[in-house]
């Protein structure tokens, strides 16, 4: 009864929502827009050294990272040689991270021997502020792309296998035996069934995962770096240039603010089929 | 196919046992280079030597006052925000595009800039942290006064209540179980930006010593500080779930989870 009544309740969120996409945007833009400009007025009136005006930052941005000939997008070169191959360790390593959590989580539903002998190490994980773990992947693999791709994985991995056991494990037992009397093949009932009844708590897990995996890289790129993002904001700070500090700062929470919003669309497309959308379930 | 409690305590031991035996053969047969990995023997002892040092005592005071002042800060902030943004839809609506913006932003990014005008001592370590940890109990805040059993707002309206009265009676006690969650994310979260802002050059704290530790090679002392680091996580994780039932434990959401 009272799932109904939630159901219908978010049904009739959804329209309203879904009926004035124009509206929602018309009524978020103008705090942005006035933040920022509070920024711009606030630093221009008092002129600290370390606040600079927001356009003025978003000047130096656009020349640091937005200065580069249509043929390469307007992409700017440092942009192809300092950001673009941090971009690459981070997908390379949460995808990475994320395959082998799905893998490992799966084993731990299935074989609860081996669960029971992994869980004191998932939970030290868990619990692990995991940047700790840079001098060990260092030590392990360098200071060189393969140790910060490592790195990403190692921490991206955790709330992975979490979510995949807890979901596998707390699948409905009447779905999964009757998608079994069905006669499927088990790797048909694996993939088809009990995979997509686990899938909200996999995404759940995944999601946590993207924003760990986002902060790792910015870690692993302000860590003693020679290349990268890292290396530039670190060589600005060095020589005092507040404005070249500021631009790949800005880079950094564009990055963080990207990725966070292509994994909220990848997941609602994902999860559209799902009868009580992830809003209701909070 | 469920394991009893004991058999599950018997294959955690298993597999920590298991876990260290592996490390000691691949380090001893030189599988994999010592200066990469230390013996899980070398491990523990440096770790049982580092745990009673003072240097390590001190670092770890530093840490925790830097992560409790963070949170301290972030709640003192966080809390008001959200009763007010949880009690007006409308300025929810319009904050909610400021806070979207800004939540997805990591704090670490901030760093360079927060070491040009902080230093790289307590203030700085507490202002990006507490700028983590602010979102959690803020956004759990506002979820938990929204969730507020309307029949209950309007008994407190019949009693003649102000709009102050029903907050501080019935809206901040219903909204308690969802702060104190994200109280709890806020904590674990002002911990793990801290200890992140000592690896990368803060100054005293448990980051700073395994930085140190890492720069002059020694693995093991490295290893021993990333396990220490990280049973602080799971002490941290215990007491805060032992806080939180103790608090928690008239609420009917608590209840439920009990029986």
């Amino acid at each position: 009864m009272t799932t109904q009544t939630q159901l219908i309740a978010t049904q009739a969120k959804q329209k309203k929502k879904r009926s004035s996409p124009l509206g929602k945007v018309a009524i978020r833009l103008p705090a942005l827009v006035i933040a920022i400009l509070l920024w711009q007025l606030a630093a221009t009136a008092f002129s600290t050294p370390f606040f600079p005006p927001f356009f003025s930052i978003v000047a130096r941005f656009q020349e640091d990272w937005l200065s580069g000939p249509a043929t390469q997008l307007f992409l700017s070169d440092a942009f192809y040689t300092n950001a673009l191959p941090t971009i690459g360790r981070l997908a390379i390593g949460w995808i990475l991270g994320a395959l082998l959590g799905v893998t490992i989580g799966s084993l731990i539903a299935y074989l609860p021997r081996l669960g029971a002998a992994l869980e004191p190490l998932v939970r030290f994980g868990m619990s692990l502020p995991t940047p700790a773990l840079l001098p060990l992947a260092i030590a392990f693999f360098g200071l060189d792309a393969g140790g910060k791709i490592f790195f990403i994985a190692l921490g991206a991995i955790w709330p992975v296998i979490v979510g995949t056991a807890a979901g596998l494990r707390g699948a409905d037992p009447v779905a999964v035996s009757s998608a079994r009397s069905l006669n499927l093949s088990p790797a048909t009932l694996f993939l088809r069934v009990r995979i997509p009844l686990a899938s909200p708590q996999i995404m759940a897990g995944l999601r946590v995962s993207v924003n760990a995996a986002v902060l790792l890289i910015i870690v692993a790129e302000l860590y003693a770096t020679t290349t990268g993002i890292g290396f530039m904001i670190v060589s600005a700070q060095r020589n005092f240039d507040v404005l070249g500090t500021w631009s790949g700062v800005f880079l950094l929470a564009l990055l963080g603010i990207v990725c966070n919003g292509l994994f909220v669309l990848v997941e609602r497309r994902v999860m559209r089929w799902q009868i009580i959308p992830r809003e209701a379930q909070k | 196919m469920e394991l009893s409690f004991r058999e599950r305590m018997l294959w955690g031991v298993v597999g920590i046992l298991a876990l260290l035996a592996t490390m000691q053969i691949v380090v001893a047969t030189g599988l994999v280079s010592s200066r990469a990995m230390p013996t899980a023997t070398d491990m523990l002892l440096a770790f049982a030597n580092l745990v009673v040092s003072q240097t390590f005592l001190f670092a770890l005071a530093a840490t925790l006052l830097a992560s409790m002042l963070a949170f301290l800060l972030s709640s003192l902030v966080g809390i008001p925000l959200g009763v007010v943004l949880g009690t007006s839809p409308t300025a929810e609506k319009v904050a909610s595009g400021l806070i979207e913006t800004l939540r997805p932003i990591p704090a670490i990014a901030l760093m360079p800039i927060a070491i040009l005008s902080l230093g790289i001592g307590l203030e700085m370590k507490v202002a990006l942290a507490a700028l983590a940890a602010l979102w959690p109990v803020m956004i759990s805040t506002i979820a938990g006064v929204r969730d507020t059993d309307s029949m209950m707002v309007r008994a407190g309206r019949s009693f003649t209540w102000g709009s102050l009265t029903i907050m501080r009676k019935i809206q901040l006690p219903a909204a308690l179980p969802f702060i104190i969650s994200g109280a709890r994310q806020s904590v674990s979260l002002a911990l793990v930006i801290v200890v992140t802002l000592e690896l990368l050059g803060a100054r005293e704290g448990i980051g700073d010593v395994i930085r140190q530790y890492s720069a002059a090679g020694r693995v093991d002392y490295v290893f021993a500080g990333v396990l220490a680091t990280g049973l602080l996580g799971l002490g941290l994780h215990a007491v805060l779930g032992w806080v939180e039932r103790r608090l928690m434990h008239w609420a009917p959401q608590y209840r439920k989870a009990a029986k």
